[in-house]
């Protein structure tokens, strides 16, 4: 299943009144949402919203009925079982050592802080101030250690900008740490905080 | 040797501030008052001001603020014993015997002076590493760097800090795994020295920690006083290689060429 898709069920799962609905849903052949208000006491916009949710994921069949009046949505389960299977993996970055041969190197004056950790051989969070006058936010970024080491040995502006495999060699931050280094390298090159040099 | 200065010259007038305010104030209290409470002022003032000579001394070891000390403590009691003596001339006490000691004093500690043992050296430094820096361009940036790594005892490191700290080369912090060096120009050690100020991550400072690694900070403010926009990488990487090059001689028992060296610039003692 796809994440968003989780996500959305997993909100109309968590309603209060979801359990509720089930209950009508399982016993009854099908049902519409006037009749499932009135035996919930809900307000049959309550229901036909929630209804009309399950029916787009694919949980509720929804058919239209004409009975001598103006036709109206019936619903009934398509399954008594839902299955929610999430694989995390899409999320992971399909190439991790694609990124790693970028030349980059700190943004010249770019009014960030970094706060050296107690260690004092890395940083611990990274503050950027985005925007400008009323509208200036403090952004904060609390780095992981391997993130911190590598800020800390990033080339300054307008030296020679290194890749980022040899500021991760040079700050003794092993490969696996790849794919968050590249997380905190891509965040700050959308903040201007770091250069990549083409 | 010649070479070109590559720092600007500081403004030398506030390494006089403590005769600027007290002398006039001294002609003040002498026309308002009377001579014999503007030579006690002028005492009391001196011998409250010898505690900072002396807290300087306890802190960093360095024997010549001891002879600044005794020259504020021998000021203060020659002026406090001179309004009897001024009133009754045959009666002379303790006087001729105090101005000796503040003469003799004196002498010692303008000598120390002109020898450039009573100054904070953060100067030197700065333009020891800006020798070899000849790339410009404003390329500054508050994050400190790493600058290399050393091999280095904990006896060795502990005999360094003594002289670093002796010879007023750096200000040192001994943290928890690693000790940092926080150079300090003429007149900024003052709230070092009375222990006010205690956060250092303001200031320039070189980190070694215990695995000897080297790391070096230097603030917009000293980054100023380079008369250029020196390539702020390699100055940083220059003071970082300063520091190891002081070590690898204190290492040796050559501590006397460190000074040789900083003393070959000849910066103006007061600057």
């Amino acid at each position: 299943m796809e994440y968003k898709k989780a996500a959305q069920l997993s909100a109309y799962l968590s309603k209060d009144y979801a359990d509720d609905f089930f209950k009508l849903l399982v016993n009854y052949q099908d049902i519409s949402a006037s009749e499932a208000a009135s035996r919930l006491s809900l307000h049959i916009r309550t229901a036909q919203d929630f209804f009309d949710g399950l029916s787009e994921l694919g949980v509720l069949k929804k058919t239209e009925v004409h009975e001598k009046k103006r036709p109206y949505f019936r619903y009934n389960l398509v399954s008594s079982k839902i299955k929610i299977d999430i694989d995390l993996n899409e999320f992971a970055k399909e190439n991790p050592s694609e990124g790693l041969a970028r030349l980059v190197r700190e943004m010249k004056e770019i009014g960030a802080n970094f706060s050296v950790a107690r260690s004092g051989d890395s940083f611990s969070s990274v503050t950027i101030w985005e925007g400008e006058g009323r509208e200036r936010q403090v952004k904060n970024i609390s780095l992981t250690t391997p993130q911190g080491k590598f800020l800390f040995h990033l080339p300054f502006p307008q030296s020679r900008p290194l890749s980022i495999a040899e500021v991760m060699e040079k700050a003794g931050v092993d490969l696996e740490y790849s794919t968050e280094i590249q997380d905190i390298v891509d965040e700050l090159i959308r903040l201007e905080v770091i250069e990549v040099i083409l | 040797m010649f070479y070109e200065r590559k720092t600007k010259d500081r403004n030398i007038i506030k390494n006089f501030s403590i005769p600027i305010v007290v002398l006039p104030l001294f002609a003040l209290i002498w026309r308002l008052f009377g001579v014999a409470l503007a030579f006690y002022s002028l005492g009391g003032v001196y011998i409250l001001l010898s505690v900072m000579p002396f807290i300087t001394f306890l802190r960093t070891r360095n024997s010549g603020f001891l002879a600044v000390t005794m020259f504020m403590v021998f000021t203060g009691l020659v002026s406090i014993s001179a309004p009897p003596v001024i009133n009754d001339k045959s009666d002379l006490g303790m006087v001729p015997i105090l101005l000796v000691g503040m003469y003799a004093s004196m002498m010692v500690t303008a000598y120390l002076t002109l020898n450039r043992k009573l100054k904070w050296r953060g100067q030197e430094i700065f333009e020891l590493a800006a020798m070899s820096v000849e790339d410009t361009g404003n390329s500054f940036t508050s994050r400190p760097r790493p600058t290399g790594q050393i091999s280095i005892s904990k006896t060795e490191m502990i005999r360094f800090i003594d002289f670093i700290t002796t010879n007023l080369i750096a200000f040192a912090f001994r943290e928890e795994n690693r000790i940092v060096f926080v150079l300090s120009l003429p007149g900024n050690d003052t709230p070092y020295i009375l222990g006010l100020k205690k956060d250092y991550n303001k200031d320039t400072w070189v980190a070694i920690d215990c695995d000897g690694k080297v790391a070096v900070n230097i603030t917009q403010e000293d980054y100023l006083l380079f008369k250029q926009d020196l390539d702020f990488d390699q100055l940083c990487q220059s003071v970082g290689n300063v520091f190891i090059e002081f070590l690898n001689l204190s290492q040796d028992g050559k501590e006397s060429q460190i000074i040789d060296r900083m003393n070959a610039l000849r910066l103006h003692p007061f600057s």
